[in-house]
């Protein structure tokens, strides 16, 4: 019963090319897999629905669709990528263009040119993924599917001698183990570029962690985020937990509820430092976005193009659309801006003048209590500290009037809410004060040596402006919630922090685990991704190579082509040199080489009875000897029950011999 | 060896005058002008010039050839170069946005594809060649050129491949300590020797992407029919002969005995029926009132050209070989008594290919 149900299910035309085609249409399909996060959806359909075509074709042996509805087919998915990205160049564009051309070129394969185009179309998918996503887990998959393509394409190319696709894998494998050699040498010796030559235009990808400006209710959304945000490598000393502010965007215009960044120019002010400095490696995650965050005030750093802005806002030359690396020097006690322009005075006291009148009526009690800018800024700390204030993820919904709802109603919030309120209580007043917003804290990677930032660690922070100090940090969230800023964002938040993320925390081994996993990610991405033109120099010349001279590296490209070369040649000169198996032809061939030295040299047409009786009259003594190897050579050769007795007995003869 | 170029031998002149001496029965040995006519394409000329330059060379091979390394040229194919331009193309956009994982994928098939040639020239390298006895056809048939090819390298070969004048071989794989038979075929025009002095044994394993190819200066033959007239056209063969009439009196009507089988006797008059229950080879003997035996006379021809003739005597062995009737030809230069068999239609075939050379 279940035969005949087999038997009817079998497919009566099985075309001739259906492996290659099967092989080919799956090796594009590994290629195009990690394309389908950032694919139109309409993209994969198109590829889904031209490979059902193909199937249905080759099953019913019908003929490929003809040219012109080909290209019609072609114009229309064109013009839909046009539609969608306005471009057809970049790399998402590009990308969307090259899947479809590998999705309408399976309408077309009839040949082996036309699958090994296929083949080369999947190679260039792969080399697109890599310029979306270069993390650790690629490597892998960039291997193995390299292989599985390039076994295909062995396939293809065996003109008939049906090489298995195991066999093919297996000797794709060892070529590329061959092959591995140069493309080392050609990595750490091929040039590398400061900066693009090219620049296309930028991916236009979702920006992630901080944005520019900040409503109430952005930070605590961006905190419930495990994502990193960058990791960071001292060179001395780390400064201490509640030290660790990350400024990254500073907030001047407030309409009431949003804060945002200052549209007009400022002073610039002197940075003075009064306290130790740090130095530290920044690897940033990418954010496509243009800010840096960096350790309270910059003093020195290493990237080129950027800019810093007046009030101290580091700023890269493009949004950072991939890993980077930049090298800081910090400090943390410091003494700046200590002349405020007036235009800069008005930006910073700014306020809405409707917006919040509670606020501005309570500011101004306050400030009439204290009587200077110092009491005023205590009493208010420490109205946060003693009030029914709290300190929660999940604040209730705000109003219009934001501050007023917080202050007077919900008495709940998370930091952007204590700055905002704060930095609105000190312009109430007349003292200058900014928000600024970036990540506070970080975990440390002891098997690293790093410190981990992620989003989770975003904070919101005040700068207040006093006469004769000059900008001042003032955090209001370490007056209602002292742990955040000590301990870090995890221990401030344990009650209401999300389930799975307290189990992790809960067990040693899995943290130990998490931070291993980490640190190998960054080594990778420290020594692989991140292998610049000056990691190349620090490795070169510890090879005593000067590769600021382009002239030595091409000579040493150079140099590493023509050794593999011969390498590769005399490699597999030893690996095709025939071997002889037969043990009884290797102890044939050893009597030879001795009877050789007495000159009894073997004729070419002379068998081994003519041999060696010739041998046994030229050497009356040993003739029984030569008689008895002749017969127990004779008899494994060609007789018909070879057994180990004789063959023990052949060694040994000739051993003697 | 008469196929090594030294510096201290004798100059390519003089090399070719002693190989022509040697070969003196090759008559269209000819450097690379089998098929010498005015009306080439300039890329067949310079074919041809690179054809007599590698000959002037490389000189006769000596059978069996083995493939030296020296031998065998390689360049990339148009996937080759396409691959290459990928490549490439990797490597400035993975240099461009600095992408190390992107170049990693650039180098590692870039030095695939470098490994990949090397492996490309291995496949050829140290092959050894025979050349195979070739089976006769009639002019207009393929001739099939047989190239016996034995590896007794520790690895196996793929995709081997033998080529000449547009045509090409299937490919074939050759296992260790095995060999190959390469059928390559050829098309053929005129009666004769058919000699092919340049057959290019050539490889795209692993990938396609580099083609490896050995140009074989050995002599393959093959003796070329003429074509047999067509058979409405043909008149009847020549009176039949009464004055050599066979002992044996074998015709094609009326059957009249069994007799023991010998070789040459035409399978169609075996009878099998008898060969099944006896497992005896007999033969059917007819007595016939018909022709018993034909002389195929060449002066009988007198109204058609040479060409014309040979064909016609081709259309007559044929048939009579065929109805299994004994034959004998009268031409310039042979005289046989009639005979049947397969010994004696190849011998009398042959003369007709090579008449007047």
């Amino acid at each position: 019963m279940q035969l005949t149900v087999l038997r009817s299910l079998q497919i009566k035309y099985w075309p001739a090319n259906a492996r290659e085609l099967v092989l080919t249409t799956s090796v594009v399909l590994l290629a195009l897999l990690p394309h389908l996060p950032h694919l139109p959806f309409w993209i994969p359909l198109i590829i889904v629905a031209s490979l059902l075509w193909r199937i249905t074709i080759e099953l019913h042996a019908a003929a490929l669709p003809n040219k012109w509805l080909r290209n019609g087919i072609a114009v229309i998915a064109m013009s839909s990528v046009l539609r969608t990205f306005h471009t057809l160049n970049g790399l998402e564009a590009g990308t969307a263009l090259l899947s479809i051309m590998a999705g309408i070129k399976l309408l077309e394969t009839r040949d082996h040119r036309d699958y090994t185009i296929l083949i080369f179309i999947a190679y260039f998918l792969l080399f697109a993924e890599l310029l979306y996503d270069q993390s650790m887990w690629m490597l892998p998959y960039l291997l193995a599917s390299t292989l599985f393509s390039t076994a295909t394409l062995m396939r293809l190319h065996d003109g008939g001698s049906h090489i298995t696709y195991r066999d093919a894998l297996k000797r794709c494998t060892q070529m590329a183990l061959q092959a591995a050699p140069l493309a080392l040498l050609l990595f750490i010796f091929f040039p590398r570029l400061q900066g693009q030559f090219w620049a296309l235009p930028s991916r236009g990808g979702a920006t992630s962690g901080l944005s520019d400006e900040m409503s109430p209710g952005d930070v605590s959304q961006l905190s419930l985020s495990d994502d990193i945000a960058f990791r960071v490598e001292f060179n001395g000393e780390l400064p201490p937990m509640n030290q660790r502010y990350w400024r990254a965007v500073v907030l001047h215009e407030f309409d009431g509820r949003t804060w945002r960044r200052a549209r007009m120019g400022l002073g610039i002010g002197a940075v003075q430092k009064i306290g130790p400095m740090f130095e530290y490696r920044l690897l940033l995650e990418p954010s496509n976005q243009r800010w840096i965050p960096v350790l309270d005030v910059p003093l020195q750093w290493q990237l080129p193009n950027s800019i810093i802005l007046p009030d101290l806002q580091l700023l890269a030359a493009q949004p950072l659309s991939q890993l980077t690396s930049v090298t800081v020097q910090s400090t943390t006690q410091y003494r700046y801006g200590l002349q405020l322009s007036n235009t800069a005075r008005r930006l910073d006291t700014q306020l809405p003048v409707t917006a919040n009148p509670r606020t501005h009526e309570l500011a101004q009690r306050m400030y009439a209590q204290a009587g200077d800018d110092v009491t005023y800024i205590n009493s208010v700390l420490r109205m946060f500290n003693h009030e029914t204030f709290s300190y929660t993820l999940e604040p209730a919904k705000l109003g219009t009037n934001a501050v007023d709802d917080f202050l007077f109603n919900t008495h709940a919030g998370f930091c952007e809410h204590y700055a905002s309120a704060f930095t609105v209580l000190m312009r109430a007043v007349g003292i200058p004060a900014r928000v600024v917003t970036g990540y506070q804290g970080g975990e440390y990677n002891s098997l690293g040596h790093y410190l981990i930032v992620r989003q989770a660690d975003a904070h919101a922070w005040s700068e207040v402006w006093l006469a004769d100090q000059g900008w001042v940090r003032i955090d209001p969230t370490a007056a209602i919630a002292p742990e955040r800023v000590n301990d870090g964002s995890q221990a401030a938040l344990s009650g209401n922090e999300p389930l799975a993320r307290r189990y992790l925390h809960q067990f040693a081994w899995i943290n130990s685990a998490r931070l291993g996993w980490d640190a190998l990610n960054t080594f990778w991405k420290k020594h692989i991704v991140q292998f610049d033109s000056s990691e190349q120099q620090s490795l070169l010349s510890k090879l005593g190579i000067d590769s600021s001279d382009w002239r030595d590296l091409g000579l040493s490209l150079v140099i590493a082509f023509v050794l593999f070369f011969f390498g590769m040649l005399l490699y597999l000169t030893w690996k095709f040199k025939p071997r002889r198996v037969d043990p009884v032809v290797k102890l044939y061939e050893q009597l030879q080489h001795k009877l050789k030295k007495q000159q009894i040299v073997r004729a070419v047409h002379e068998g081994p009875n003519d041999y060696l009786k010739r041998a046994a009259i030229a050497q009356p003594s040993r003739a029984t000897q030569l008689k008895e190897i002749r017969d127990a050579y004779v008899a494994l050769r060609y007789g018909l029950n070879a057994d180990a007795q004789t063959m023990q007995r052949l060694r040994q003869l000739v051993k003697e011999f | 060896m008469l196929t090594r170029l030294s510096i201290k031998g004798p100059t390519a002149t003089e090399r070719m005058h002693t190989t022509l001496l040697k070969y003196p029965q090759h008559s269209n040995f000819k450097i690379g002008c089998s098929n010498l006519s005015s009306n080439m394409s300039l890329y067949q000329r310079f074919q041809n010039r690179v054809a007599n330059w590698s000959r002037r060379r490389h000189g006769i091979d000596m059978e069996p050839f083995t493939i030296t390394n020296r031998r065998i040229y390689i360049l990339p194919t148009k996937l080759g170069l396409m691959y290459a331009a990928i490549i490439f193309a990797m490597a400035l956009g993975g240099m461009n946005y600095g992408n190390n994982l992107a170049l990693i994928l650039a180098f590692m098939l870039g030095a695939m594809g470098f490994v990949a040639m090397h492996h490309c020239h291995r496949n050829l390298a140290g092959l050894h060649i025979h050349t195979l006895a070739n089976e006769a056809v009639f002019a207009g048939q393929l001739a099939h050129l047989q190239l016996a090819i034995g590896n007794d390298s520790s690895q196996t070969r793929f995709a081997i491949q033998a080529a000449a004048n547009q045509f090409a071989s299937e490919p074939v794989r050759v296992e260790v300590n095995n060999a190959a038979q390469l059928s390559l075929p050829q098309m053929t025009t005129k009666r004769g020797w058919l000699c092919v002095d340049r057959v290019t044994l050539n490889t795209n394993y692993p990938f396609g992407l580099f083609h490896a190819w050995v140009v074989l200066h050995l002599e393959v033959k093959c003796l070329v029919y003429p074509k047999p007239i067509d058979k409405r056209d043909a008149p009847p063969p020549s009176p039949l002969d009464r004055h050599s009439v066979h002992e044996r009196r074998t015709g094609n009507d009326e059957f009249s005995s069994l007799r023991e089988f010998h070789a040459g006797d035409s399978p169609r008059h075996i009878a099998w029926k008898a060969f099944a229950r006896s497992e005896e080879l007999l033969v059917k003997q007819y007595s016939s009132t018909a022709a018993t035996a034909y002389i195929l006379d060449w002066d009988t021809l007198m109204s058609l050209d040479i060409e014309m003739r040979l064909s016609q005597l081709c259309r007559w062995i044929m048939d009579a070989h065929q109805q299994g009737i004994a034959y004998g030809i009268k031409m310039p230069g042979l005289q046989t008594p009639p005979q049947l068999g397969e010994a004696h239609r190849q011998h009398c075939l042959s003369a007709l290919a090579l008449f007047g050379n």
